[in-house]
């Protein structure tokens, strides 16, 4: 278990450096000389060659790539180009509201999703089973955009929910009623595959020899359901979910976008199509090795929430 | 022993089993037709997709605009179409894109073996990988356009298609007649493309289909957040970004574009099920 | 062995009976009949054997008396009683007290019997909890004890063990302590042994046969293997194609089989086939449920067939006191004598 772990954490922190890479390619494509532009418009030709010696911007590229990791590592990704905001200062305020829409999102539609799938499981054909099978390739296929925009069109129609922006805390009425509709839009994309998984393993589960032991022995069906076929049925669910952090990841990047949520998505568009390359590349690498770490996380805990796992290595 | 050289020939065409699936018929034939108009807009409209008409502005359905017009004046059908055509476009050019790379990637690891721990596992990572944040990097690296939405798009299909590929081509693998061709001594790059890949394409085909849904659903996103084509070209993520601003006046800009975009993707996923299962009812 | 024991007394009052039960499945091609008109008791104590190929049904009607069958199949039957209360009378919960505690089962694969993310322990400590009330305390101690009595080595460790860190023999041990535990009155034993190492299939016989005489439980058990009858069984009855071809005290059983299916299985035994029954290894294989050839079902692999056979079922025939059997040509020796 530990040997696989390991490797696991060794690919990723493979990728993490190529992610780390791209970001520092990003930079590397900035029409301007940044030390031209720190020099000033003043600055001679020997001050710039100064500060080009000073930034490391004489050295081979590769050195320079050692020199940007060094830097990332040390919490400084560089400064905005539009408002020589600090790109990691800026990334700090970013990851709360993202951290929070991604769980409020996941709050209610996991066990939205759940109880859709078990209840399909326990009546195959059924009209939840119909309806979980039909919200399934639907919820796959909308665009969350769209899924967005009709919300917003509902909102202002009703009047009920406010549009744009984070509220105050989460606890106090006015934070809820924000975070409302982008929470609702982002969930959305969670519920058609969990559900689908659930109704699958879980009708699989029921029919399972060690759920007829439990019937045996004179358990009730809620308790044969819940304690027994679901939780091995829970198993390829969990994971899943894991997997599943990436669309989600995806998906917050657009929702933030539409409902002008000041997540770190909305900071990576806004952005890009502003050209702000240091915040750009900030924003980017940090979500590419937020969802890696992330997904090393899921990895540990499946393993946790299966003792089969652990005895294999 | 010539005789052992000669490939089997299986045929694997698609099951025609969509007769007995009536929603999977009415995709494909809504598909066909989407498709069919987006290649022959220019014979089914008379206005021209780009020149504003700014008095006739956010008109609603009717009045000689059969979907109404958008913020400039233009044809909204005539702007669906178009932008139909640019988006299914990106679609495969992506998508073929990602099936080149995927499909190599999946070939070699199955064909060189001792490639296979590290090419998989880079696919592995990047088979989760939030899609939108290829289109973002690449949006960062080369700019907002054609190309890095392209790229992006390949890029996002690549790892399904490599697993896919890398399956396919391992139970090739096994049988006699790449060993015999190996026997003979033909070189690596003629087992892999008239051996392995010619017998082990049918499946990559149908997956490869099947990734053209969340092909054209990254790219209209991409597109909606601008990070795509720029305005005014029509491409249908951008035309419902642009009905965005006019949301509350003039809702059908952006709703016939997204609904256009779900129906397309909604047709390809109803698709694949379809074909998905008619292989799981053929492999019982 | 057990080959000198009595016939089962069948005036003593049966603990459970069932009379003309018949369990069909649902498929999507038409129903699947599985039994077919099947009538048995079984004695308080007494161990009843059933025996068939697969696909005979024997599976199933340890299910249909557990009431286990899966949704998709009908069960019917003139009357079933357990006890002498009337099972068909029972709501759904009574039902269930009645299961785990006074009858119980034991499955054929340990491996995938045991709930593979629950330790051992705990899956006894459920099964103790759900039919009495205890501290979980007192509760794990019992089922350590029990665990014990099964023969497993240090059995407070394999308590807190996971089912794939146990052996397939520790595994159906665990299961035996599981169905013993709150000693039923009637244990089934579906083919407990069928999925063990040869060497492990002797033990758990003896433990079963051990711990069914200690707690005083009656046993149906379920086997294709003549063998275990042998060492197992008072009373046999032989399943064939979902119906009930033979019965008799296994003594009889052994000593004159009465159909020739009974003589097939008899005759797929070594160390028995030596002792003059003729060798007749069955041929074939069980007919399709679904096209079952007209007259008796047997006869398109019965080397004793003729025309009566292929147009006229033969109905099971009582030829002793305990004794059925369903052939038109029993007592068998006798009309085998008269043919030669």
């Amino acid at each position: 278990m530990m040997v696989r772990l390991l490797r696991r954490a060794a690919v990723s922190l493979v990728v993490l450096t190529g992610v780390l890479l791209i970001g520092f390619l990003m930079l590397q494509v900035i029409p301007a000389d940044p030390a031209v532009a720190i020099a000033g418009p003043q600055g001679t030709e020997a001050e710039i060659e100064a500060i080009r010696r000073h930034l490391g911007l004489d050295q081979p590229l590769i050195v320079q790539f050692l020199y940007y990791l060094q830097r990332v590592l040390s919490g400084d990704m560089g400064h905005s180009v539009i408002n020589n905001a600090s790109v990691s200062a800026e990334l700090l305020r970013a990851i709360g509201p993202t951290v929070e829409l991604m769980c409020a999102a996941m709050l209610w539609a996991v066990p939205t999703a759940l109880a859709l799938g078990i209840l399909a499981a326990l009546r195959r054909g059924g009209i939840i089973d119909r309806m979980v099978m039909t919200l399934a390739v639907m919820g796959v296929s909308i665009p969350v955009f769209w899924v967005g925009l009709l919300m917003i069109q509902f909102a202002v129609r009703t009047r009920a929910f406010p549009i744009q922006g984070r509220g105050g805390p989460l606890w106090t009425l006015d934070g809820l009623s924000h975070i409302a509709l982008p929470a609702t839009a982002l969930g959305l994309i969670l519920i058609g595959p969990i559900a689908r998984m659930t109704r699958t393993t879980l009708s699989d589960a029921l029919h399972a020899d060690h759920v007829r032991t439990a019937r045996a022995k004179g358990a009730s069906e809620t308790r044969v359901v819940l304690n027994h076929a679901l939780r091995t049925a829970i198993l390829p669910v969990i994971t899943l979910i894991g997997l599943q952090i990436g669309s989600l990841m995806g998906g917050a990047v657009v929702t933030e976008t539409i409902f002008s949520w000041p997540g770190v998505g909305r900071l990576a568009v806004g952005a890009i199509i502003a050209g702000d390359y240091p915040m750009a590349q900030g924003a980017i690498i940090f979500l590419a090795s937020a969802f890696i770490i992330v997904n090393v996380a899921v990895d540990l805990l499946n393993e946790l929430a299966d003792p089969r796992l652990g005895a294999r290595t | 022993m010539s005789d052992t050289l000669t490939l089997p020939r299986r045929p694997r065409r698609l099951p025609p089993r969509l007769r007995r699936n009536p929603m999977a018929a009415l995709a494909l034939g809504l598909l066909l037709a989407i498709a069919l108009a987006a290649i022959f807009a220019p014979l089914l409209t008379s206005f021209d997709p780009y020149e504003t008409a700014l008095r006739q502005r956010l008109q609603g359905p009717g009045n000689g605009h059969l979907l109404g017009t958008d913020s400039q004046g233009r044809d909204m059908l005539t702007r669906l179409l178009y932008g139909a055509r640019t988006t299914l476009m990106i679609g495969c050019a992506g998508t073929a894109f990602g099936a080149l790379l995927g499909g190599s990637i999946g070939l070699c690891a199955a064909f060189y073996r001792k490639l296979d721990g590290v090419l998989m596992r880079l696919v592995d990572v990047l088979l989760s990988f939030p899609s939108i944040l290829f289109g973002l990097s690449l949006a960062a690296i080369l700019g907002p356009g054609l190309d890095s939405l392209i790229l992006a798009v390949g890029l996002s299909v690549m790892p399904g298609i490599a697993r896919i590929s890398r399956g396919a081509a391992l139970s090739v693998m096994t049988q006699d007649y790449i060993e015999s061709g190996r026997a003979i001594g033909l070189p690596d790059h003629r087992l892999l493309t008239r051996y392995l890949l010619a017998n082990a394409y049918p499946p990559i085909l149908t997956y490869t289909t099947l990734a053209f849904g969340d092909a054209i659903l990254l790219a209209a996103t991409l597109g909606f957040l601008g990070l795509g084509l720029q305005p005014p070209t029509a491409e249908l993520g951008g035309i419902a970004a642009e009905g965005r601003a006019f949301l509350f006046i003039a809702p059908h800009v952006s709703t016939a574009a997204s609904l256009l975009i779900f129906a397309i993707v909604l047709s390809f996923n109803l698709l694949g099920d379809a074909l998905r299962d008619a292989g799981d009812r053929r492999a019982q | 062995m057990k080959m000198q024991s009595l016939p089962a007394p069948q005036t003593t009052a049966p603990l459970l009976r069932v009379d003309n039960l018949s369990v069909s499945f649902r498929t999507d091609h038409g129903p699947l009949p599985a039994l077919q008109g099947v009538s048995l008791g079984v004695s308080p104590g007494e161990t009843l054997a059933v025996v068939g190929e697969s696909g005979s049904g024997k599976s199933v009607l340890s299910l249909a008396l557990m009431n286990l069958l899966p949704p998709t199949a009908t069960m019917t039957a003139d009357h079933l009683s357990f006890d002498g209360r009337d099972l068909a009378s029972l709501g759904q919960r009574d039902k269930r007290a009645l299961r785990g505690r006074d009858m119980a089962m034991i499955f054929q694969e340990p491996a995938t019997a045991l709930n593979p993310v629950q330790r051992i322990g705990d899956q006894l400590v459920e099964a103790i909890l759900l039919h009495d009330d205890m501290p979980r305390v007192r509760a794990h101690t019992r089922a350590v004890e029990a665990l014990a009595a099964t023969g497993i080595p240090s059995p407070d460790v394999r308590a807190r063990a996971y089912p794939h860190q146990l052996s397939g023999g520790m595994r159906q041990r665990a299961l035996i302590a599981m169905a013993l535990i709150h000693r039923p009155r009637l244990l089934i034993a579906d083919e407990p042994t069928t999925a063990l190492d040869v060497t492990v299939q002797a033990q758990i016989l003896d433990l079963i046969r051990d711990l069914a005489r200690e707690v005083g439980t009656a046993t149906i058990f379920i086997t294709h293997d003549m063998g275990v009858v042998a060492e197992m069984a008072d009373r046999v009855a032989v399943l064939y194609a979902g119906r009930m071809v033979e019965m008799a005290s296994a003594a009889d059983l052994f000593d004159s089989p009465e159909h020739p299916y009974t003589l097939g299985l008899l005759g797929s035994m070594p160390q028995l086939s030596q002792r003059g029954a003729p060798m007749l290894p069955i041929t074939g294989t069980v007919p399709d449920p679904r096209h079952m050839p007209p007259g008796c079902h047997f006869h398109t692999r019965c080397p004793f067939a003729n025309g009566t056979c292929e147009t006229v079922r033969p109905q099971l025939r009582r030829l002793g006191p305990a004794r059925l059997t369903a052939c038109h040509y029993a007592p068998l020796l006798e009309t085998l004598g008269a043919r030669t």
